[in-house]
């Protein structure tokens, strides 16, 4: 197989590894037709394991792939993966031993599990990062100021505490800790912007009444009335919502109502730009920072926000054509402080962890960043009773 | 009888055209389309392809007539979140699961139900009669999702008697039926009683016992017999009641029934999903309804349609 | 022995939230092979709970039968059989009939098992010669097409046919007595006629024995050999017919002979009407229980019980008027006309 590039790209080897780039068998996919990927005989593996059994709804079965090149270093015969969507239920299955693995992010079991020795707790770092945006087509956010007091409003280490029971760390950047340009470690060589714009304005409310001010408006915020848009009707959704509408109610001082819209119509609404503020998170698809720039280019269809930078795009288009990795570290660098410290497009909150707990007797398994879920490839059980 | 029944099929067909076309539009009415997380990040052309294919370009009348064709061909269609599952696959695969477990759960709870109802009924007063009435109270307050999850605590958990969720073989299907059926003992253990007491006050029974028959004769053939007869009346809200409360249940439980895919099909607006999982719903409930009925014929010679009486 | 039926001093109570109300005070009567008996009274005052405490019918509790009542049957006392033996004893030995057929028959049950009912159970009969005898009961009421009947339900059928079907499945077994307790108050004029002229035949052709209880004087003319009076749980008057009808001589009877609306009478009055209510059963009675009532009212009534007069063999009054030392009272007109 043969692939020609129409320009340079950095980051193509590791853009294969993301989904959209998986080979596929050309002969099966036009046979199955839509029917691909739907059922366990409708979907062909490469990797350790093959998907023997799907139940709908229940669980997965994977077995070992004796075909797989790597064959010799599988050790587990079977993986099974339960589908359940009630959190209690999967961490009661946990403590009782019917799971092996399971992520875990209530705070009662969190407590419940760590105390036991049997069990080890993993909670690593993922390529994503959870935000809060606004629309610059409505009037009040056109101001940067208004935006960085909004920013700069919410105690991010509060909220991890608070909203996540401390799975995860306050995101003061857009880029998270984990991302690599080339082999240097994005995060570990650039400040986070936030950290900056936060210790020149120590009261976000300021900055509020200045961009009111700016803008020839009110300079009262107990005036303003924002609206913010929610993609989710259920209670964790709004426990979620009234953090939020709280936080930004004391630091700056003015009404937040909150509208609880499903996912599909959120989606919708932030499409067509009808909404005023709004959150939700990203998940990067391939490890290098372009997969969290990008999308904020003028004319990119996943930023919402109206808003449109020249300098930006520049950066980000050089690159995304250079080869050379000190000079893209230092335009995503440039980029990521336009779009947090100058504009204020966006407002990270939080860079998100995963975080499960797996008996003792599990050894050898791996999350990658960019894969699905747990690798298995090495893992095997020992001792186990 | 024929008539009767081929009458109420006819009734049972309008019934369910008015549903369908009742929820096909207030589906389209809700904002937001199945495609919109989909087709996020296509390009124009190709999202606009991708609405055609499943007819999302079209105005919602067109569509309207588009899927009462389909329907009339027995094509459900295809679910749009999940490219390449049929309706009828989904329905397939899922349904026998809730069926087994809702079938489960309205004998036992019917019948145990009846049982306790007719066992307090006789002992008034006495200490079954308050213990059963206990449990009915409890029945009704307690919810079926916290039952579930004391008992996915106490018995699972706790003791480790039965899988705490999942499907298999029986003993899957224990807790989340004791979970499901608890209310409809519960109504029908208070339904029956009362019906017994009031039939034990009826003066047939005052005539059975000047005959001079058994017990065990005066129990079933006139009391029981006779008591059942209202109890039949609450079969229908009983068994939706239990298709409604089935998908909690299934959620905590993670049993593949159908009623999670229902909640997923409307939080995905999945138009084809929704719209078949509705009409299987209905069409279920309209002939568990025409089911009771034949049975309250069957048990009840008043109401019986026959041909010597009738008309 | 033709003494078929005893009771003696009987006396029930119901335990209510109010307290215990005392439904019979102390019954003595009997009943002849052969005989139809009736116990007349209005509504309340234990003519039913007599009629069912001879089958022993009325639940217990609420209902106690209190201690040193007897009721006897051919010489067997009732009150201490076994359950068992009531059981055997209901159906077979005594039948029932109740007020309303509307309601006294199982409604999801069809008319020839009703009656095979008591067949299979007390003659041990198979369904199939249950079933034809019941078809025989149902001629014998003259219920038409009784072939085709037996396999129909109750609401196929009018009142009428309906106590009919009632009449059959209490004389199923063929018992000595048959207890009636009401049989044709619920029933249009002109088939009450019918329903006790049926009554009467199969007495006679059966040899039955009846209790009938009625709170209807009119009812009973033609019908019954005695006639016992009832008022508050107590016999006030007992005696034949015709002496209750012609030579009645408690003032209740009278009340009760003038409340029966007169078909030959020229001069139509507005027909007569007792006014006031029983006594409150709740509470105890010292003196006459009618006093209240009575427009012969004197001061002993209200505080001592009357005594029993003995006028013949057979009949018999509780009332201080029958005292020597009592004034003398005309007994109003009714009493004169023919009855």
């Amino acid at each position: 197989m043969e692939i020609t590039l129409e320009g340079p790209c950095a980051y193509f080897e590791k853009l294969l590894a993301f989904k959209t780039m998986y080979p596929q068998r050309k002969d099966l996919v036009e046979e199955w037709g839509d029917k691909a990927g739907s059922e366990a005989e409708y979907t062909i593996s490469c990797g350790p394991f093959k998907l023997e059994k799907w139940t709908h709804k229940s669980e997965l079965v994977l077995v070992k792939n004796e075909n797989y090149w790597d064959a010799d270093k599988v050790k587990l015969d079977k993986v099974t993966y339960k589908i359940v969507e009630d959190p209690n239920t999967a961490s009661n299955m946990l403590s009782n031993g019917q799971l092996d693995i399971c992520a875990v992010s209530k705070p009662e079991w969190l407590e419940k599990f760590k105390q036991r020795d049997d069990m080890t707790y993993v909670s690593e770092f993922e390529p994503s990062v959870a935000y809060q945006f606004f629309n610059q087509e409505v009037e009040l956010f056109s101001n940067a100021n208004i935006r960085k007091a909004f920013a700069l409003a919410v105690d991010k280490e509060e909220l991890v505490d608070v909203l996540y029971y401390g799975i995860g760390e306050p995101a003061y950047g857009w880029i998270p800790p984990v991302m690599k340009v080339g082999d240097k470690t994005y995060r570990d060589v650039v400040e986070e912007p936030l950290k900056k714009l936060q210790e020149e304005n120590p009261d976000p409310k300021e900055l509020l009444i200045k961009g009111l001010e700016e803008l020839g408006m009110d300079p009262d915020p107990s005036k303003i009335t924002i609206n913010m848009l929610e993609g989710g009707t259920d209670p964790e959704t709004r426990r979620f919502a009234e953090y939020y509408q709280q936080a930004y109610e004391t630091a700056l001082g003015v009404n937040i109502k909150a509208e609880y819209v499903d996912w599909p119509v959120f989606l919708d609404r932030v499409q067509n730009m009808d909404y005023e503020l709004a959150g939700m998170g990203w998940m990067g698809d391939y490890d290098d920072p372009m997969t969290f720039m990008d999308m904020w280019m003028t004319g990119s269809e996943m930023s919402n926000t109206g808003w449109s930078n020249k300098e930006y795009d520049e950066l980000i288009k050089k690159a995304q054509e250079s080869l050379d990795e000190e000079e893209r570290l230092e335009c995503f660098k440039r980029a990521e402080e336009i779009l947090l410290y100058e504009d204020a497009v966006i407002a990270p909150v939080i860079y998100r962890k995963s975080s499960r707990f797996q008996y003792n007797y599990v050894k050898d398994t791996m999350k990658p960043l960019f894969g699905s879920g747990i690798e298995f490839k090495y893992a095997y059980t020992q001792d186990r009773k | 009888m024929l008539k009767y029944i081929l009458k109420r099929v006819l009734y049972m067909v309008l019934t369910l055209w008015i549903v369908i076309t009742i929820t096909f539009f207030l589906i389209h009415a809700i904002p937001g389309n199945p495609l919109a997380s989909l087709a996020r990040n296509l390009p124009p052309q190709v999202r606009a392809n991708y609405y055609a294919k499943y007819g999302l370009d079209k105005s919602v009348p067109q569509q309207y007539v588009m899927f009462l064709k389909n329907l009339f061909h027995g094509d459900l269609g295809e679910s749009l979140k999940f490219p390449g599952r049929s309706v009828t696959d989904i329905i397939s695969e899922h349904a026998p699961i809730s069926a087994r477990l809702g079938i489960q759960a309205i004998l036992i709870g019917v019948i145990v139900g009846i049982v306790l109802g007719i066992i307090a009924g006789f002992k008034r007063n006495r200490w079954p009669d308050h213990l059963v009435m206990f449990v009915a109270i409890l029945g009704v307050c307690l919810p079926s999702f916290v039952l579930a999850a004391l008992l996915q605590y106490i018995l699972s958990v706790k003791i480790e008697l039965f899988p705490t969720a999942g499907w298999g073989t029986g003993k899957y299907t224990v807790l989340p039926t004791i979970a499901l059926c608890f209310g409809s003992i519960a109504t029908y253990a208070r339904y029956m009683r009362s019906s017994v007491l009031d039939v034990i006050n009826q003066d047939y029974i005052l005539t059975a016992k000047a005959k001079g028959i058994s017990n065990f004769s005066l129990i079933w053939k006139h009391v029981i017999r006779n008591a059942i007869i209202p109890a039949i009346t609450i079969l229908p809200p009983q068994i939706a009641g239990i298709f409604g409360g089935s998908f909690v249940i299934e959620s905590i439980f993670a049993i593949p029934g159908l009623g999670s895919n229902l909640v997923d099909a409307v939080n995905n607006r999945d138009y084809t999903v929704i719209m078949g999982l509705t009409i299987f719903y209905c069409a279920l409930y309209i002939i568990s309804l025409l089911v009771v009925d034949i049975l309250y014929g069957v048990v009840d010679p008043r109401v019986r349609v026959s041909e010597d009486t009738t008309e | 022995m033709n003494r078929i039926l005893e009771v003696k001093n009987l006396a029930v109570s119901f335990h209510t939230y109010a307290g215990e109300v005392k439904a019979v005070r102390g019954v003595n009567f009997y009943l002849d092979r052969g005989e139809a008996l009736a116990l007349v009274g209005e509504s309340g005052c234990g003519k039913t709970v007599t009629a069912k405490s001879l089958m022993r019918l009325n639940p217990i509790p609420p209902a106690e039968i209190k201690e040193g009542s007897s009721i006897k049957y051919n010489g067997k006392e009732v009150l201490d059989m076994s359950k068992e033996e009531i059981r055997a004893f209901r159906g077979a030995e005594v039948g029932m009939i109740f007020q309303d057929p509307m309601t006294s028959l199982n409604p999801t049950m069809k008319i020839g098992d009703q009656i095979a009912e008591s067949l299979i159970t007390h003659m041990n009969l198979n369904k199939k010669d249950a079933l034809d005898k019941a078809v025989q009961m149902l001629e014998r009421v003259d219920i038409p097409k009784p072939e085709e009947r037996i396999n129909s339900y109750p609401h196929e059928f009018s009142g009428g046919m309906r106590q009919r079907v009632m009449i059959a499945i209490a004389l199923a077994c063929n018992p000595r007595i048959l207890i009636a307790d009401e049989p044709t108050t619920a029933l249009d004029v002109t088939i009450q006629a019918q329903v006790l002229e049926l009554l009467k035949e199969l007495q006679s052709e059966m040899n039955t024995s009846i209790i009938l209880v009625t709170h209807d004087l009119g009812v009973v003319a033609n019908f019954a050999d005695r006639i016992h009076v009832m008022y508050a749980g107590k016999i006030v008057e007992k005696g034949t017919t015709r002496e209750i009808f012609y030579e009645g001589e408690h003032p209740y009877t009278w009340a009760l002979l003038s409340s029966v609306p007169d078909l030959y009478e020229e001069n139509r009055k507005k027909l007569y009407s007792l006014a006031g209510t029983p006594p409150d059963l709740l509470l105890p009675l010292d003196g006459c229980p009618f006093a209240s009532r009575c427009r012969y009212c004197m001061q002993i009534c209200k505080e001592k019980m009357p005594p029993k007069t003995e006028l013949s063999e057979s009949h018999s009054v509780s009332c201080w008027l029958k005292h020597p030392s009592a004034p003398k009272v005309e007994k109003p007109h009714i009493l004169r006309r023919d009855v």
